[in-house]
């Protein structure tokens, strides 16, 4: 199976009139995503394993960074797709940031209702909003990325 | 969920129509809402019980399904007539896309509660290691079911609602959860070596 450039911004479907595979080139938006996804688990994860001990902050904040600096990569790869089906991304996206947006809501509930303390509290509330946009950009991008324009 | 609907003959698929309307099953919603409302009532009584009820009853769901799925009824339809895989599969993942997230949800935060309700968040090290490990497990499997389960779901859904399905980028979508059941059966029985370790301390 052909594979495009993995760095050119748009993933040409390969042989037109051969049946149609999806878009199975690698993709950096993909790859942007997971990696800030990661970032921002660790950042949590950091956090979570110390709580309701002090909590050494510097390398949830350094998770936190990355994952924030991945997502914006991530968001200027999308945006450079030629041909890319906008309104299925956003249909998709739309219904997953609902279903992440309860679980941000639950968890920053839970970690108030113990009284973490603020500036935990507040590390924590970004890096959960951001996974809250990783998750339905990754999705979205995923299923939107196989529709033929 | 096996190598599902892999390897579908083109002109197997092909429903008169486009199908309308949303994916997941609307009408379940409120019992959803009523699951949620549940948990929040729950965390703010500090209730032991309902706390313990929601984790072993949504926790036990959530690792039986997973496995349920990827390990029986994945190499059931692997095997079964094409239509009838096609028929099941379009039934079956609407409502996967409800129960899932509603149950890891409840479970994981109904944990940590408990986890906390019964001073296993200040354990030392080493013992506070397998609470971290089921930090770990849950990562590896939100990682797994983002990045990969969940978008190729939704693509399968999609795709089986147009009038003519692309039964070849169903397959291929498809055989990715010959990879997920393998990750995630691994990480549920880690989740099960955990979760009894912890409770038996």
């Amino acid at each position: 199976m052909s594979r495009p450039d993995p760095a050119a911004p748009e993933a040409e479907v390969p042989g037109a009139g051969e049946p149609y595979l999806g878009d199975t080139s690698r993709s950096p938006v993909v790859g942007c995503m997971l990696a800030s996804i990661v970032c921002a688990f660790l950042s949590v994860g950091i956090i979570a394993a110390n709580l309701p001990r002090p909590v050494p902050l510097a390398w949830s904040v350094g998770f936190l960074l990355a994952s924030a600096a991945l997502l914006a990569a991530a968001l200027v790869f999308l945006l450079r797709r030629r041909n890319f089906a906008w309104r299925l991304f956003f249909t998709v996206a739309r219904w997953v940031l609902v279903l992440t947006l309860v679980f941000t809501a639950m968890a920053v509930y839970v970690f108030v209702s113990d009284g973490t303390p603020a500036t935990t509290m507040a590390i924590m509330a970004v890096v959960l909003l951001l996974t809250a946009v990783d998750i339905p950009v990754l999705i979205g991008f995923s299923v939107a990325r196989h529709e033929r324009v | 969920m096996g190598d599902v609907i892999a390897e579908v003959p083109p002109e197997v698929v092909a429903p008169p129509r486009e199908v309308a309307g949303p994916i997941i099953p609307v009408r379940a919603l409120p019992i959803v809402a009523a699951v949620i409302a549940g948990l929040v009532a729950a965390i703010a009584s500090n209730s032991l019980w309902a706390l313990n009820f929601l984790h072993v009853s949504c926790g036990a769901l959530w690792t039986a399904i997973d496995l349920f799925m990827g390990f029986v009824i994945g190499p059931i339809l692997a095997r079964m007539e094409v239509p009838a895989r096609v028929a099941l599969t379009r039934r079956l993942m609407p409502q996967m896309l409800l129960i899932m997230p509603t149950l890891v949800l409840v479970t994981l935060t109904t944990g940590w509660q408990l986890a906390r309700y019964f001073g296993y968040l200040v354990l030392p090290y080493p013992q506070h290691w397998w609470l971290v490990a089921s930090y770990i497990v849950v990562g590896v499997m939100a990682i797994v079911a983002y990045g990969v389960l969940e978008p190729a779901n939704i693509s399968v859904l999609l795709e089986l609602r147009r009038p003519r399905p692309n039964t070849l980028l169903i397959g291929r979508l498809m055989r990715r959860f010959v990879f997920t059941a393998g990750v995630t059966g691994i990480m549920q029985v880690a989740t099960l070596v955990i979760m009894t370790r912890i409770t038996t301390w």
